[in-house]
C-alpha cells in the first residue's frame, strides 16, 4: 500500500512537471520565435507605412486626454505597446506575455467545469497570436479589447456572488471598469457573462437580464450618447481601411475566429460538462505528452504557410533604411540582390544607401536599378505613403525644401505623426528660415517615445544659436536652396537648375547622372561628366566608365574631358559583338549575356532603359 | 469610548498636517532682490494688450534661464488680494477662480505681471512689470474654429470645435472621423448665433452639400455653399459658389497656392427653401466672392475681379498673378426681397492690391479687410494684412498693430464691436492662430494677444491650425450625431440644381435655380 501510495505520488509529481513544463518551453519558445523570426522591431518601422500608426507621446497632456476618455486607456496601452516595438526583446515580451495572459483566461475558461481533458485548447488563441504577428498583421488595440474582456470575466467567475442582486452589483461595477478601460471590451464580456448564466448557472432570469441591459446599453452608446461602439469585426476593418492598407484575407479571419472562439468554447465545454463528466480520467482524456505533439503541430501547421520571407525582407530593408545603417543594408539585401521579393521602393532603398555609401556610380548596376525605383513616381501601386516618405527625405538631400515639404505633409496628414517626417519638417523650416515654425514640429518630436532625443537636440541647438548660422547640415543644405523669387509653377526636379545654384550639390549631381544613365540619354550623361573635375577613386566610376564606352563605340561625339578604360572598351565590343548576333531579339540578348554582363550597364542599357524598349 | 475617539484623532492630525503642508506651499514674494531693467520675454506674448474682463485665465511660459521663477499679479490699483504664483520650470498656470475674480474688479483698470527670478546663487531679481489692460466690454463666450492640420492635396482628422473664451474648454461640433472622413469647412453663424448656422462638407462618399441647422431643424443641402455671410434677420444667407483649385510652387515661405477659376454668388432663402442667383454678382468676366451683409442688413459687400482667361480649367491660369479683387457692394430690401445696384468701395486699380474679405463694424462705421498682393486666398498670401476703412470718409489705413511680416486674415467682429477676432500666421508663418484685438470708439486697434490655452506650451506642441475662427454668443446645441449622420444620410432633404458657377451667365440672362424640398 506504501509502494502504491508513492508511486501514485512519484507519477502525480511528474505529471505536474510536465504539466508546468509544457508552459513554460511553450511561451519560451514562443518568446525566442517572436525575437528571432518575427522580430517586432520590423513592425514599429512598418507603422505608418505598411501598418497603422498609433499617435504616441510622452506628455501629461497626452496621458491625461487619454485616460479622460472611455476607451482612451487600452488605445493608450496599444499605442504605447506598439511604440516600444522598437525594442526587440520588448515587442517579443509583450507578444509573449498577451499570448500568456490569453492562454491564462483560456485556462481558467475551461477550468470553470473542472476540467482538462483537453490541456491543448488553450493555446489556440496564443496560436492565433502568433499567426497574426508572424503576417506582421498588427493590431493592439484588438487583441488588448479582448484580453481585457476576457479577464473580466475570468474575474466575474470567480468572484460573482451568489445572490442575483449581488451578482448583478458586481457585474455592474466590473461593466464600469471595463466600460472605461476599453469600450468595446464589454460586448464580449457581457456575452460570455450570458453564456456563463445560461449554460453553466443556470440562472435563467438574471442572464436574460444582462442580455437585455447589455443590448440596451450598446443601443445607448450607439444611438443615444454618440459613443463608438462597435463589435470588434466592425472595428478591424475600420483600422485597416483608415490606412487603404489591404491585410492578407486571413487576417480578419483570424481576428474574427479569436473574438468568437471564447464564447464558442464556453458553450462547447458546458455541453461537455454535462454529458461525460464522469467518464473523464483526472488527468483528461490526452496525456500531456501527446498535448505537445498535438500543440507542435497545430503551430507548425498554422505558422508554415503565413511566414513569408519575401514578406520579412522589405520590412527589414526599410528598417536598415529609416536607422539609415547603410552598409548593414546593402549586405542584408546584397545576399540575393535580384530577390522577386524586392519591389521598386526596396531598390530604392538601396540607391540612398549606395548614395551615402559613396558607391552609387560604382555599383548602381549591381542591382535592379529601374528609373523608377530611382524618381517614384505617383503610381506606386499601394505603397503610396513610402513613396511620399522617400521623395521627402531625397528632396531634402537635393535641396528641394518646396517640393520636399509638399511630400512630407502630405504623409503627415495620412499616416500620422512619425518622427522621421517630423524632423524633415523641421529641418525645411529651418533651412527656410521659419525657426518658430521648426519649433512647433521639434516640439512635438520631443515627446516622441522613441525619438525624443532628436527634437531636444535641434532644440537645443536652436537656443544655442538661433539663425543656425553655425550648423553645418543647415548651412550646406541652405547653401543648395532655390532662390525664394524662383516662385516657378512646378514641383517637378530641374538638376540644371539646382546645380546652377550650387554645382557642389552632390544629390543632385549624383542623381542626375543616374537618371541619365537609366533613361539611356548618354548624349546628356556624356556632357554632364565634365561637371566632374576628380572622382574620390581618382578614374571614373564603373558604371560611368562603361556608359562612356558604350556610347563612344555606338558612335557619340559629345565631347568629354574623361575616356573610358581600355579595359571597358573591350568589354563594350564584346558585348556589341553578341548584340549583333542576337539582332533584334533582346530576350535571347538577355539570356546570352546575363551570366558575364549581368551587372554590367551594357546589359542594362540594352535590355531596360526606355529609349532601348 | 477612547476607540471611538481614535478615527476622530487621526481626522484631526490629518487636518492639521494639510493645512501645514498648504501653508507652506503659499508662494512668498522674495523681500529682498535686485531690480534689472527690462522686461522678460513671456510666450504667448501677452503683453500691453487689453483683454476682457471674462477672458480665461493667459497662462504664459517666461523665456528666461532661471532656477525659480514668482509671478505676482495684482490690479494697478492693488485694490484686493494677488495672485501669486511659482514656478520651478517657467510655466505659469493661473488658477481660473482667482482670476476671474481679480478681472471682475478690475474693468477699465490694469493688472500688473511682476516677475521674479532666482539664479543658481540664490539671488531674486525682479523684472519690469508687464501690465495689459481690463476692457469693461466683455468676449462673446465662444470661438468656433476648424481644427486641421496644414492641409495639401489631402484631409483627414479635420474638426469643427468651439472653444469658451471664459474657461479654454474645448467641445466638438463636428468630428469627420464621424462621417468618413468627410470635409467639414466653411461654418457661418448667423450674427454670431449658432441657433442658425450652416456647414459645408465635400467627400466621394458622402457628395457635396450644405447643412443649415435653423428653427432647430437639421436641413441637408445638396448645393456646397462657400463663404457664407447669413443676413440679420436670419431669413437668408449669401454665399459664394466657387471652382476653387490648389497648385504649388518650387520655393518660397509658403508653397502652396490657390486660384479661383471661376466664381459667383447666390442666397438661399430660408423662407422660400430655395436657392436664387443674384444676376449682378453672377457676371460671365468676373469672380464674386466673399460676401458679406451689412450688420444693418442694407447692403452686401463682396469682392470682385475681373477673369483674365479664356481657359477656365488649366491651372494655374495664365496672368493669375495679376488677378486683384476690388470691394464693391449691392444694395438689398430684405422685406421686398430686392437687390438694387453696384456700387463700388474700394477698387483695386486705385489700391494695386487685392482687396478681401471685407467685415463691416456692428455700428457700420468702419470696415476691415484684407489686402495681399494678388489674388482670392489670403491665408497663403505672407502679404496679407489688416486695413481699415472709414465708411463715412472712405479713408484707408492699415491696422499696423494687428499685422506681422506673415498672413492676417479670417477677421470677424463680435456682435458688440469691441472684439476683433482674426487669424494670423505669426508663429512662424504656417501655422494660424486666433488672435483677439480690443477696437476702440475711432475704430483703432489695441494690440492682439493669442488665443489662451490651459497649456502655455500649447502652440509649441501641435500640429493643428486654427482656421476660420468665428465668436459665438453660446455653444452649438446640435448634436455631434446629428451633424455626422445627416452628412452620411444618402438622401438629399432639399435638392438644389445648381451649376458650380452662376457666373457662366451674363448680367440680365434670367435664371431660376430648380429647387426641390421633399
Amino acid at each position: 500500500m506504501m509502494t502504491t501510495n508513492r508511486e501514485q505520488k512519484k507519477m502525480g509529481q511528474g505529471s505536474a512537471l510536465l504539466r508546468h513544463a509544457l508552459p513554460v518551453t511553450f511561451f519560451s519558445v514562443c518568446f525566442l520565435y517572436v525575437l528571432l523570426v518575427v522580430e517586432p522591431t520590423l513592425i514599429y518601422h512598418g507603422l505608418g507605412r505598411s501598418i497603422y500608426y498609433p499617435p504616441f507621446r510622452t506628455s501629461w497632456q497626452f496621458f491625461a486626454e487619454a485616460f479622460g476618455t472611455c476607451g482612451g486607456p487600452v488605445e493608450y496601452l496599444a499605442a504605447l505597446i506598439s511604440h516600444l516595438f522598437y525594442f526587440n526583446w520588448a515587442g517579443a515580451l509583450i507578444y509573449t506575455s498577451i499570448g500568456f495572459f490569453l492562454w491564462l483566461s483560456t485556462r481558467s475558461i475551461l477550468g470553470i467545469s473542472r476540467i482538462r481533458h483537453v490541456g491543448f485548447v488553450s493555446y489556440l488563441p496564443v496560436a492565433a497570436l502568433l499567426v497574426l504577428c508572424t503576417g506582421y498583421n498588427h493590431q493592439p488595440l484588438i487583441i488588448l479589447s479582448i484580453l481585457l474582456g476576457l479577464l473580466f470575466f475570468v474575474a466575474y467567475t470567480k468572484w460573482v456572488p451568489g445572490r442575483p442582486l449581488w451578482a448583478g452589483v458586481f457585474l455592474m461595477v466590473l461593466s464600469g471598469g471595463l466600460f472605461y478601460l476599453t469600450v468595446n471590451g464589454c460586448i464580449l464580456f457581457w456575452l460570455m457573462v450570458v453564456l456563463y448564466e445560461l449554460i453553466l448557472r443556470k440562472r435563467f432570469a438574471f442572464a436574460g437580464t444582462v442580455a437585455v441591459l447589455g443590448v440596451a446599453a450598446y443601443l445607448a452608446c450607439r444611438f443615444v450618447f454618440d459613443i463608438d461602439m462597435h463589435p470588434l469585426h466592425w472595428q478591424v476593418n475600420r483600422v485597416i481601411g483608415a490606412n487603404s492598407i489591404k491585410p492578407e484575407t486571413y487576417s480578419p479571419r483570424v481576428l474574427f475566429g479569436l473574438y468568437f472562439f471564447f464564447p464558442l468554447l464556453l458553450v462547447v465545454n458546458s455541453l461537455l460538462t454535462g454529458k461525460q463528466k464522469r467518464q473523464i480520467p483526472k488527468h483528461g482524456w490526452v496525456s500531456p505528452s501527446i498535448q505537445v505533439l498535438v500543440l507542435a503541430a497545430i503551430s507548425v501547421t498554422l505558422l508554415k504557410p503565413v511566414y513569408d520571407p519575401g514578406k520579412k525582407r522589405p520590412l527589414k530593408i526599410r528598417a536598415f533604411a529609416q536607422k539609415r545603417q547603410w552598409p548593414k543594408l546593402l549586405d542584408y539585401a546584397g545576399k540575393d540582390p535580384f530577390s522577386r521579393s524586392m519591389n521598386i521602393l526596396d531598390v530604392h532603398d538601396i540607391i540612398i544607401a549606395l548614395y551615402h555609401t559613396d558607391a552609387l556610380a560604382e555599383q548602381m548596376f549591381d542591382w535592379p536599378t529601374s528609373l523608377r525605383s530611382l524618381t517614384l513616381p505617383d503610381d506606386v501601386g499601394g505603397h503610396y505613403n513610402e513613396m511620399l516618405v522617400r521623395r521627402s527625405n531625397m528632396t531634402i538631400e537635393m535641396g528641394c525644401m518646396g517640393i520636399s515639404e509638399k511630400f512630407a505633409y502630405e504623409s503627415l496628414i495620412n499616416f500620422g505623426d512619425q518622427a522621421k517626417v517630423l524632423e524633415n519638417l523641421a529641418v525645411i523650416n529651418m533651412v527656410k528660415g521659419d525657426i518658430q515654425t521648426a519649433r512647433v514640429f521639434l516640439g512635438v518630436l520631443a515627446e516622441d517615445l522613441i525619438h525624443s532625443g532628436r527634437g531636444r537636440y535641434w532644440l537645443d541647438i536652436l537656443a544655442d544659436d538661433p539663425s543656425l548660422s553655425g550648423n553645418e547640415r543647415i548651412t550646406y543644405l541652405r547653401s543648395l536652396v532655390l532662390d525664394k523669387n524662383n516662385d516657378e509653377i512646378n514641383l517637378a526636379l530641374n538638376y540644371g537648375q539646382l546645380l546652377k545654384r550650387n554645382p557642389e550639390n552632390k544629390a543632385a549631381r549624383e542623381f542626375m547622372m543616374s537618371q541619365w544613365l537609366l533613361t539611356g540619354d548618354l548624349d546628356r550623361f556624356t556632357s554632364a561628366l565634365n561637371r566632374y573635375d576628380t572622382f574620390d577613386t581618382g578614374k571614373l566610376p564603373r558604371s560611368y566608365d562603361q556608359a562612356l564606352a558604350l556610347y563612344r563605340l555606338t558612335g557619340g561625339k559629345a565631347e568629354c574631358r574623361w575616356d573610358p578604360t581600355a579595359d571597358s572598351y573591350e568589354q563594350g565590343r564584346k558585348f556589341l559583338g553578341i548584340a549583333k548576333q542576337c539582332r533584334a531579339d533582346r530576350k535571347r540578348l538577355y539570356h546570352a549575356t546575363k551570366q558575364e554582363f549581368g551587372d554590367s550597364y551594357y546589359l542594362y542599357f540594352f535590355i531596360h532603359t526606355p529609349r532601348q524598349k | 469610548m477612547m476607540k471611538k475617539r481614535i478615527p476622530m484623532l487621526v481626522a484631526m492630525v490629518l487636518c492639521i498636517i494639510s493645512i501645514v503642508v498648504l501653508l507652506g506651499q503659499r508662494v512668498r514674494i522674495p523681500g529682498d532682490y535686485v531690480t534689472v531693467a527690462g522686461a522678460l520675454r513671456i510666450e504667448p506674448d501677452y503683453t500691453d494688450s487689453t483683454i476682457p474682463y471674462n477672458i480665461a485665465p493667459l497662462n504664459f511660459n517666461i523665456r528666461h534661464e532661471a532656477e525659480e521663477y514668482i509671478v505676482s499679479i495684482y490690479p494697478s490699483d492693488n485694490s484686493g488680494s494677488a495672485i501669486n504664483l511659482a514656478s520651478k520650470n517657467g510655466s505659469i498656470v493661473i488658477g481660473p477662480g482667482k482670476w476671474h475674480r481679480m478681472l471682475g474688479a478690475s474693468k477699465g483698470k490694469e493688472i500688473i505681471f511682476s516677475i521674479y527670478t532666482r539664479d543658481a546663487a540664490g539671488q531674486w531679481f525682479r523684472h519690469d512689470d508687464i501690465v495689459n489692460s481690463v476692457s469693461e466690454h466683455p468676449i462673446p463666450g465662444y470661438l468656433a474654429y476648424r481644427h486641421l492640420k496644414p492641409t495639401y492635396n489631402w484631409w483627414r482628422d479635420i474638426d469643427i470645435l468651439q472653444q469658451s473664451l471664459e474657461s479654454s474648454k474645448v467641445s466638438t461640433i463636428i468630428d469627420n472621423s464621424a462621417c468618413d472622413d468627410t470635409c467639414v469647412n466653411c461654418h457661418s453663424f448667423a450674427a454670431g448665433n449658432p441657433q442658425t448656422m450652416a456647414m459645408g462638407f465635400r467627400s466621394s462618399k458622402n457628395g457635396v452639400g450644405t447643412l443649415i441647422y435653423s428653427d432647430g431643424e437639421l436641413k441637408r443641402l445638396s448645393a456646397k455653399w462657400g463663404y457664407t455671410s447669413w443676413h440679420p434677420s436670419g431669413k437668408l444667407a449669401a454665399y459664394s459658389m466657387n471652382k476653387v483649385k490648389q497648385f504649388f510652387r518650387r520655393t518660397g515661405m509658403e508653397i502652396r497656392d490657390v486660384v479661383d477659376l471661376d466664381s459667383a454668388i447666390a442666397y438661399y432663402s430660408l423662407e422660400k427653401g430655395k436657392a436664387i442667383k443674384i444676376d449682378a454678382l453672377a457676371e460671365k468676366d468676373y469672380l464674386e466672392t466673399y460676401p458679406h451683409f451689412s450688420p444693418d442688413g442694407k447692403y452686401l459687400y463682396f469682392c470682385r475681379a475681373p477673369i483674365l482667361w479664356e481657359d477656365r480649367n488649366t491651372v494655374p491660369p495664365k496672368r493669375f498673378k495679376e488677378v486683384r479683387y476690388s470691394i464693391m457692394r449691392i444694395s438689398y430690401d430684405v422685406d421686398n426681397d430686392i437687390w438694387g445696384e453696384l456700387e463700388m468701395v474700394l477698387s483695386a486699380e486705385k489700391t494695386g492690391k487685392s482687396m478681401l474679405v471685407p467685415r463691416v463694424s456692428p455700428d457700420g462705421r468702419h470696415m476691415i479687410f484684407c489686402m495681399c498682393d494678388y489674388g482670392c486666398f489670403p491665408i497663403y498670401q505672407s502679404s496679407s494684412d489688416l486695413y481699415t476703412m472709414d465708411l463715412q470718409t472712405r479713408q484707408v489705413r492699415p491696422l499696423e498693430i494687428l499685422n506681422s511680416p506673415y498672413s492676417e486674415s479670417w477677421h470677424n467682429y463680435s456682435n458688440s464691436g469691441r472684439w476683433l477676432v482674426f487669424s494670423s500666421k505669426r508663429q512662424g508663418g504656417l501655422f494660424t492662430r486666433p488672435h483677439f484685438s480690443y477696437i476702440d470708439d475711432a475704430g483703432n486697434a489695441r494690440k492682439p494677444f493669442v488665443l489662451p490655452q490651459r497649456d502655455p506650451e500649447h502652440y509649441y506642441k501641435t500640429l493643428q491650425t486654427y482656421s476660420v475662427p468665428e465668436f459665438m454668443i453660446e455653444p452649438a446645441i446640435v448634436s455631434l450625431r446629428a451633424l455626422s449622420r445627416n452628412i452620411q444620410m444618402k438622401d438629399w432633404i432639399i435638392k438644389v440644381n445648381q451649376p458650380i458657377s452662376g457666373a457662366t451667365k451674363k448680367y440680365g440672362e434670367k435664371t431660376q435655380l430648380e429647387t426641390n424640398e421633399r
